[in-house]
């Protein structure tokens, strides 16, 4: 398969390998697999009930019968042999074969939490050959055998070695200061550099998640695709600013943050263990805030001095100041050059008292008014909070935001008035941080990541939803102090996804704004579960599965699918999908349903679809049978059956749109029932006529009997005066 | 004392709510009788300067058109159809005896010896039977007429009904 063609890949088109049922003990284990309870020990033989047999399709790759899973064309994922050392926080790692060179080994990455990968990072990860950043060799979605239910596979190239800390709270021997610079500055320099120049965030740079053999090997930087940004990568290794989220709310960051997350790699390695170990990720946030990150990171360690250096600039926290790549690409060429210093955060000259805390930073008053449930009148005294800031802080620029963020935010519905409130003053006071809102806190691009986050968690898309529908990522954009080309276009998506949130028809809504923010996303309707579907093709062969299953729901698109197809097909009209949400007409939505999914198979090219046709034609002989022709309908519903087996939804379509249409029936049924009165009113007249016909006839009789004598007197005259003159 | 006031002839009282309807004015009675006597009158009008000029003429016509009298007093008929249909041959059946007395000349006594022949009477009054025949058995012709084109045409539009129900149901006759 070719690197590049993404579309391939989460199509899931490949075909299986000719040879994908021969994997038994083609390749012998390396070592037996460690017992891992609930992973992992499906007996080779013991596929579930579903997969009995040789092998099914299952989204990009196929089960076969000896329990491995080949994803796209050339790889397969052994099921039976979990390789536990190499576990990723939202992946499990099992042993694959290329099954074009058996003896080139991969590992497969499971990613059975439902959660959105990186999936635009694939294209630039494929093409991307860097011996220090691990090999991404292929992806696909298969039906995972422990559990049968279709799961985003991730093939990447073994690691050459184990972990460097194989947990977080892992102890190692120090690294030499010679060591850490061949083995991971410059591998890692390179690998910043190709990311960059991709404008690929990895966000996972840290020792969990480098490889290394031993000896003077370079170390390898693993996976960031299985995870969205900012959930695989523990707090310590976040910028102050990505700390102060939420980890779903974290965004998609920056190369500055990936080379502050090497700094703190560095310190780690020096050290031997993770810095500030033991303590919590609110009391880590609470030391980088108070003495700076270098300096909350090092602590009293004492670095070898040719680190400090490289280790100052990539810790510092301003990100403009922050060491870029060509910085330390530079000092490994061994030009020594001065970090800026740290700047000290902005401090009032007096304190400003709340909540029984005198805070002297803005960032710091904001961090605690997050705390507060919402903005009332006693949360703070704002003309105490205006003084503070004009007087004590002397910042005008602050407190005419904050004048402007307590008097705008007006609109909407009042229980989150208060929040909103809240939330732009923290805004307002802290414009580089998160917004806060409601105990969350996410930057703007991670309002995507926090709102897919929410819903799988389980929690409900309440809190993203508000955040967007108040406004608050226009606000946030409106109180930068630079302004970028992204500030711009962040402000025209989040003005475009707040319109969607007013629409209730299906298409529309959360819903439609989970799957634009997140073009990863799969599909969560509650009826797909066990599938993973990325695209509409995927889409229509999961409805085809389950049409004829007995828990199959009524309708075929319910809110998710609508806004899913709505999103990933965007030639499809909003007007298809209005029809959908008329709750009061099964047959319009089943006749709307009809329309969207036939669109869809003429744009997706997916076989026939019986079991999906025989569906929808389950919805649509209700509303033949209101038909009010008999003849149409007796022939319609023999014709529709025909059509459903052709697999074809336009066939049923075009049936409909001929001789079902409702509107054409009801108004040949209205001609049809003004003739039987005009026959019925033609018929009284008549009856009548039959019953006053002697009436009738005695006038008209006599009358004609009158003309008949005449004329035939006139005859006999002439006849008479004819025969008296000859 | 006082004249005694006559009472008001009874009448049904009308129905609450609807108005009161004035009495059907009487038909004049003397309409029908004034018909028949101006028609009289106009025969005589007729007939007297005719027997003034020809009485053998005029007493032959008013002897031979008895039955187109007779048919013109009992056609109760504002048009006279019977008169008509009746006066018309009887007409003709008189004029083979006028003919004879105009070419035979013209006197009291050669009418008197055609109204003594059977056979000219029998031309008078058959030719006036034929009349009535015609007039009496024309009518009920018509209304077996009307009636077969009638029942054919109900015939037609009960088909054509039936067939909007088979094709779309009984609901079709909903309100018909």
């Amino acid at each position: 398969m070719p690197p590049s063609d993404l579309t391939t890949f989460l199509s899931g088109s490949d075909s299986p390998p000719p040879d994908a049922g021969r994997s038994d003990g083609a390749t012998p284990p390396p070592f037996e697999p460690a017992a891992r309870v609930g992973r992992g020990t499906a007996p080779a033989t013991d596929p579930p009930a579903a997969t009995s047999g040789s092998a099914y399709r299952g989204g990009g790759g196929t089960v076969v019968a000896s329990g491995a899973v080949t994803v796209g064309s050339r790889y397969e994922v052994i099921a039976h042999l979990p390789m536990p050392e190499y576990d990723r926080p939202y992946a499990n790692a099992f042993e694959a074969r290329d099954l074009k060179k058996p003896k080139r080994m991969a590992i497969g990455y499971v990613c059975t939490t439902g959660r959105p990968l990186r999936l635009d990072l694939l294209p630039s990860l494929l093409r991307l050959d860097n011996e220090a950043l691990l090999k991404v060799r292929s992806f696909g979605v298969s039906r995972w055998i422990e559990d049968g239910r279709e799961t985003p596979i991730l093939v990447y190239a073994r690691p050459p070695g184990r972990r460097i800390l194989r947990t977080a709270d892992d102890r190692i021997d120090p690294y030499r200061d010679d060591i850490l610079v061949r083995c991971i500055i410059k591998p890692m320099s390179q690998v910043l550099r190709d990311l960059r120049a991709r404008r690929v965030f990895h966000g996972c740079i840290n020792p969990t998640n480098l490889y290394r053999a031993g000896g003077e090997t370079p170390a390898v930087l693993g996976d960031c695709v299985a995870a969205p940004a900012g959930l695989g990568q523990p707090a310590l290794y976040q910028t102050v600013e990505r700390m102060q989220c939420t980890p779903a709310g974290r965004g998609a960051g920056t190369n500055a943050d990936d080379l502050y997350a090497l700094g703190v790699t560095l310190v780690a390695l020096l050290k031997g263990r993770a810095p500030l170990d033991g303590m919590s990720d609110a009391e880590i946030l609470e030391s980088k805030l108070a003495n700076g990150s270098f300096g909350a990171v090092v602590g009293d360690h004492r670095l070898p001095l040719d680190l400090v250096e490289p280790i100052k600039g990539l810790l510092l926290d301003e990100p403009d100041d922050r060491w870029t790549v060509d910085d330390l690409d530079q000092w490994l060429s061994g030009r020594r050059l001065t970090p800026k210093q740290a700047r000290s955060p902005v401090q009032a000259v007096r304190p400003l008292h709340h909540a029984g805390a005198d805070h002297w930073q803005p960032r710091r008053l904001a961090i605690a008014l997050a705390e507060e449930p919402e903005l009332r009148p006693n949360t703070i005294s704002l003309p105490d909070l205006d003084a503070w800031l004009r007087r004590g802080l002397s910042d005008d620029a602050i407190a005419d935001r904050v004048q402007e963020a307590v008097r705008g935010g007006q609109a909407g519905s009042n229980p989150t008035l208060g929040h909103r409130r809240l939330a732009r003053l923290c805004i307002a006071l802290d414009p580089t941080g998160p917004i806060r809102y409601r105990g969350v806190a996410t930057t703007i691009d991670g309002i995507a990541a926090l709102l897919s986050e929410e819903y799988i968690s389980g929690k409900g898309p309440q809190i993203p939803a508000e955040i967007i529908a108040g406004n608050l990522p226009l606000f946030w954009v409106s109180v930068q102090a630079r302004h970028t080309s992204d500030h711009a276009t962040w402000a025209r998506q989040f003005e475009a996804m707040r319109t969607l949130l007013d629409q209730e028809i299906p298409g529309f809504g959360i819903e439609r704004v989970l799957y634009e923010l997140n073009p990863s996303m799969p599909c969560r309707s509650p009826f797909l579960d066990g599938f993973y579907i990325l695209q509409c093709d995927q889409l229509l062969r999961a409805l085809e599965t389950i049409a004829d299953r007995r828990d199959a729901p009524r309708d075929p698109i319910d809110r998710h699918i609508a806004g899913f197809i709505l999103s990933r097909y965007p030639n499809l009209s909003p007007r298809q999908m209005r029809a959908i949400g008329r709750a009061d007409d099964p047959v319009a939505r089943a006749l709307g349903a009809l329309d969207v999914l036939t669109t869809l198979q003429a744009d997706a090219r997916v076989h026939p679809l019986p079991g999906l046709c025989r569906w929808i034609v389950r919805l649509l002989k209700p509303g033949l049978q209101t038909l009010h022709s008999r003849k149409r309908r007796e022939r319609l519903l023999r014709d529709i059956d025909k059509q459903a087996a052709t697999g074809l939804l336009r066939n049923i379509q075009m049936l409909m749109q001929e001789d079902a249409s409702p509107a054409k029936d009801s108004g040949e049924f209205a001609a049809a029932r003004a003739e039987y009165r005009t026959h019925a009113r033609e018929i009284r007249q008549l009856t009548r006529k039959l019953e006053t016909r002697h009436a009738v006839s005695r006038d008209t009789g006599q009358q004609m009997a009158a003309l008949a004598s005449s004329i035939a007197a006139a005859g006999l005259l002439a006849i008479i005066v004819v025969w008296q003159a000859a | 004392m006082a004249p005694q006031q006559r009472p008001a002839p009874l009448r049904r009282p009308a129905a609450p709510g609807k108005p009161v309807r004035p009495a059907a004015r009487p038909r004049p009675a003397a309409k029908r009788g004034g018909s028949l006597v101006r028609n009289i009158l106009t025969g005589l009008l007729i007939l007297g300067p005719l027997a003034a000029v020809a009485l053998p003429t005029a007493v032959l016509f008013a002897v031979g058109l008895v039955p187109t009298l007779v048919a013109l007093i009992v056609d109760k008929n504002r048009e006279k159809y019977a008169a008509i249909s009746v006066g018309s041959l009887n007409f003709c059946g008189v004029m083979p005896a006028a003919f004879e007395l105009w070419t035979g000349g013209h006197s009291m006594e050669l009418t008197i010896g055609l109204l003594s022949q059977p056979m000219h009477w029998l031309g008078m009054f058959g030719a006036a039977a034929l009349g009535w025949a015609i007039h009496l058995a024309v009518p009920p012709l018509v209304a077996a007429s009307i009636a077969v084109k009638t029942r054919t045409a109900i015939a037609e539009h009960k088909k054509a009904q039936d067939k909007l129900r088979d094709e779309w149901g009984d609901d079709v006759a909903d309100g018909a």
